[in-house]
């Protein structure tokens, strides 16, 4: 019976909309959502903003306030001033760069199990990997703008005006697009194992005390074993951090193999993430 | 002229997996289940063969969790089906309830992400927006939050989008209403013409009024399995004979959100 009705289908020029479609055809798709993942992206901003009273105001105080408190316990209490010659701008850096980067990483990870996401893709027609991609988009939103505060920060905390600034808005996309693939990467994993999303934020959190927010990796691992150095050296979010601060300060110089590194290790990434998602997402989705 | 097959079902069956906080045969079974749960799979449509053709207008009814509404999401091709195949000449527009509308934002920034959501562009949602305003005479109320309307507004806005989207094949998992009594009408009206130009239309979670009143074919559900299909009348006969006239409106479960 179903034979026939498939043979019925073929004649008829029907086509099985249960089958997938080809990676290329699903990325297609995907840029053809543009529009939808831009406008949806600011209306989720838009609706969280209006639950506090100061709104998008916190998107600045929060790095602040966590700059302030780093600067306290790390660069007075535990004397880790000695790493920068302009520690507290080399802090501001590390902790708006990080925030971009784990933003970024944590909206393409978590972006399976939201309520209003699944009813939305369980409604309309649309490649699942808008919903990690406008989640990304939206934090990345939310983070950018932060980050180019590091201009006027720079000029307070005494940093003279160099061409090389020009080049943050590429640095940060990079950012932006590192922590993305690596969240997309995780995503399906955590659609089967929903427990895993506990794990990634512990992990996280090692990764933020291992990446030199507040300390200089090249400093503080120069006496380690020389395997421990080279993977603290070129961890990616490490690199992606020295990145942001080797425009501004003349004591931050990142080599160019690093520079290599990580853009050959997102590019790839990128392209890995969303293949796997695109292969799983009829399993998980 | 003789109609063609527009949408085909082969075999389709459909689990869930529900996950139990509780049972198990025997104590630590039990205490195991309290602690991290127990995932249980869940039939809902069991070996569906189905063609549907141009020009129709299908209802669908059965019993509260006979299927109905997996059958929709699944012709639809919003959801997969675990076994079998859905074929279609285009993918089906699902009219379903208002969970993909965001109650915070207006109505018109709802249209407008609705409408992307679907592929229009730019200047594609800025031609359909003042239609679908118009249509769904929310003109003074257009940039109020959603979740400030009242229900029959939500349900005129939903219809107004949708069928703006000029569908082939139309899958409608909510009970058509449209706030008043001549716009529910019209609704209907627009709907059939959807069937008239050669589409098709899937009505689920209906009044059985409705669905005598617009279908020419009923597919009963039982249990997920078909228990009959055929003409609206003897279907329908059938029906009342083994559930009495009471029972309608609770059997059919009709969703009217």
């Amino acid at each position: 019976m179903a034979s026939e009705l498939s043979d019925l289908a073929a004649k008829s020029g029907l086509r099985d909309i249960t089958k997938q479609i080809g990676f290329f055809e699903y990325l297609a798709l995907t840029w053809k959502s543009r529009t939808f993942i831009w406008r949806y992206s600011i209306a989720r901003i838009n609706g969280s903003a209006s639950q506090n009273n100061l709104g998008l105001l916190w998107e600045f105080l929060d790095p602040l306030l966590l700059s302030i408190a780093y600067y306290l316990v790390f660069g007075v209490l535990l004397d880790l001033e000695r790493d920068s010659s302009n520690f507290p701008f080399f802090l501001i850096a590390g902790v708006l760069t990080w925030k971009l980067f784990s933003a970024t990483l944590t909206g393409a990870v978590r972006s399976s199990s939201r309520k209003g996401e699944q009813d939305l893709l369980e409604s309309i027609h649309l490649p699942h990997l808008v919903v990690p991609i406008s989640n990304a988009v939206q934090n990345a939103i939310r983070a950018i703008p932060v980050v180019f505060l590091l201009y006027p920060a720079a000029l307070i905390m005494g940093e003279r005006p160099h061409i090389a600034w020009l080049w943050l808005p590429f640095v940060l996309l990079w950012v932006a697009l590192t922590g993305f693939a690596i969240g997309l990467l995780l995503n399906p994993a955590v659609k089967q194992i929903p427990d895993l999303d506990n794990l990634i934020k512990l992990g996280l959190r090692m990764l933020f005390f291992m990446t030199g927010v507040f300390f200089s990796v090249e400093k503080r691992f120069a006496t380690a074993p020389e395997t421990i150095q080279l993977l603290a050296t070129y961890n990616p979010s490490a690199v992606l951090l020295e990145m942001t601060r080797t425009l501004f300060l003349f004591d931050v110089n990142i080599t160019s193999s690093a520079i290599v590194w990580i853009v050959s290790f997102t590019t790839l990434l990128l392209i890995i993430a969303s293949w796997n998602f695109w292969r799983t997402e009829r399993r998980y989705g | 002229m003789a109609k063609a097959p527009i949408l085909i079902l082969a075999d389709v069956s459909h689990y869930f997996v529900n996950r139990l906080q509780s049972g198990g045969n025997n104590p630590l079974q039990r205490l195991l289940t309290k602690i991290v749960g127990r995932k249980q799979r869940v039939k809902a449509l069991d070996g569906l063969n189905l063609v549907l053709y141009s020009g129709e207008i299908i209802g669908i009814i059965g019993r509260s969790g006979a299927g109905k509404s997996t059958l929709g999401d699944v012709m639809s091709g919003l959801v997969l089906p675990s076994s079998g195949q859905v074929y279609a000449s285009e993918k089906p527009e699902l009219l379903s309830g208002f969970s993909h509308f965001l109650p915070k934002l207006s109505g018109a920034r709802n249209i407008s992400l609705i409408l992307a959501a679907h592929g229009c562009s730019d200047e594609e949602i800025e031609v359909k927006l003042p239609e679908i305003i118009k249509k769904a005479k929310i003109r003074k109320i257009v940039h109020q939050p959603l979740n400030t309307y009242t229900k029959k507004s939500r349900q005129k806005l939903r219809g107004a989008i949708t069928l703006s989207l000029l569908p082939k094949i139309l899958i409608a998992d909510v009970a058509l209403k449209a706030g008043d009594k001549r716009r529910t009408q019209e609704l209907r009206t627009e709907i059939s013409e959807i069937a008239a130009a050669g589409g098709l239309v899937v009505l689920a979670g209906q009044r059985i009024d409705v669905l005598e009143d617009m279908c020419e074919r009923i597919i009963w559900l039982e249990k997920g399995s078909i228990f009959m299909d055929g003409d609206t009348h003897s279907v329908l006969s059938s029906w009342h004979e083994r559930y009495p006239k009471t029972d309608d409106d609770e059997g059919q479960d009709a969703d009217s959100m």
